[in-house]
């Protein structure tokens, strides 16, 4: 198995979690700030899960990823730096309640800890993999979103996913059994929590 | 002064009484929750039941001393019976055990594992006692109020039995004696109940699908 034959193998799940009202709605304007502003508290809550996650991963990974994933924290902590300057400015409190969605993404990926390796992975890539097409497909994004579209389109984070996905290749390219669906699992389980994530910025 | 496990159940009696009154126990007790319903729950909660039983193996490798070893080992000996006790209901009801978990059950076996894999001992055991109490207290208050007719006696009588009494008891003394951060106690606590409400909601949302 291959990253992108869970790409085709779950092709629906993929599809809705990368093309959503929410960014249709970063592209054109016509996302109500009220929701905009609702995605970022939350996401801002959902980063301090994953770079705890992102954190447990890298201790247990085989040598050859502990670099990539320790990038990975690094980038995850500046990115929570820059969500309190943008909340800030958006005069958004950043001291939201949990919303449920959020709650069982963040619980998801502390649970991977308790998962072996291929799977950890596999859901690190299947999240960020996601947030690249996303914002790709909001691009240039309206004025007051652009710079969040052009935070995760740059050549940088490219690389960085596709490093990713290169890491995944190499663990699943050794998995069968047990392990090869549990990786499975927990790309369709990150698909899952990514598009209700952009539900619950639309719908509260 | 009330003890730490009786404090989080009382101020949790809302979501309990909620519980009480939801479709699903009241169909529980009127016999009249459809076959099919009671077959989905007990194919989730057998996906429950296994992340349950690894989180009070977790529980029981953290424990700091020999006493929540063997109360630990007490609670996940019950809890393997239960597992068994729906390998029963699966030929009797037709239950594919092997479904997978839909998102409240995901939601909650999610839970139980992050706490139990990285929080202490007392921790895990907030987050576990609800469903214990919970399950005792259902079976206390359905017990008097189950037609003989309904054909979930067997699921009342497990859960209103002095055995799963005397488990949640044994959980609950476990929480008390080992304790934690009070505001996270109250946070897992209040997180599991609410768990257990939305997968009530979760069996007879698929009835209605």
């Amino acid at each position: 198995m291959t990253a992108d034959a869970l790409l085709t193998r779950h092709a629906a799940a993929w599809q809705a979690a990368t093309v959503h009202p929410f960014l249709a709605g970063v592209r054109d304007g016509s996302v109500p700030e009220a929701s905009f502003d609702r995605w970022l508290a939350q996401d801002y809550l959902f980063a301090q899960a994953l770079v705890r996650a992102q954190s447990r991963v890298a201790a247990a990974a085989p040598l050859a990823d502990v670099g990539l994933l320790a990038g990975g924290v690094v980038a995850t902590i500046g990115e929570l730096g820059w969500f309190g300057e943008m909340a800030a400015r958006r005069d958004v409190p950043l001291d939201a309640p949990i919303a449920p969605t959020t709650r069982a993404y963040y619980d998801f990926l502390l649970a991977l800890t308790y998962s072996a390796y291929p799977a950890q992975i596999t859901a690190i890539w299947a999240i960020e993999r996601p947030y690249l097409e996303s914002w790709e497909g909001a691009r240039p994004g309206a004025q007051p979103y652009r710079e969040f579209v052009e935070r995760w389109t740059t050549g940088a984070f490219r690389s960085y996913v596709g490093d990713l996905q290169a890491a995944v290749d190499r663990q699943l390219e050794a998995s069968a059994g047990e392990q090869a669906r549990e990786a499975e699992d927990a790309f369709f389980w990150v698909t899952h929590y990514e598009r209700r994530f952009w539900d619950m910025a639309m719908s509260g | 002064m009330a003890s730490l496990s009786d404090s989080l159940w009382h101020r949790n009696r809302v979501l309990a009484e909620a519980a009480l009154e939801h479709m699903f126990v009241q169909g529980i007790a009127s016999g009249e929750l459809p076959r099919a319903t009671f077959a989905y729950y007990v194919g989730q909660d057998a996906v429950f039941l296994d992340a349950f039983c690894r989180a009070y193996a977790l529980a029981l490798a953290k424990s700091p001393d020999r006493e929540g070893l063997i109360a630990f080992r007490g609670l996940l000996d019950g809890a393997v019976d239960e597992l068994r006790l729906h390998d029963g209901y699966a030929a009797q009801w037709g239950v594919d055990l092997h479904r997978v978990a839909d998102p409240a059950t995901a939601a909650y076996t999610d839970f139980l594992l992050a706490v139990a894999a990285l929080e202490p001992v007392g921790h895990i055991a907030a987050a576990m006692t609800p469903c214990m109490r919970l399950y005792a207290y259902l079976g206390e208050q359905l017990s008097g109020r189950t037609k003989p007719q309904s054909p979930y006696r067997e699921w009342v009588e497990t859960y209103s039995s002095a055995e799963f009494e005397a488990l949640a008891r044994r959980l609950e003394v476990l929480l008390d004696r080992y304790g934690g951060d009070h505001n996270r106690l109250a946070v897992l606590y209040h997180q599991a109940m609410e768990l257990e409400l939305r997968f009530f909601d979760a069996a007879v949302r698929w009835e209605k699908r």
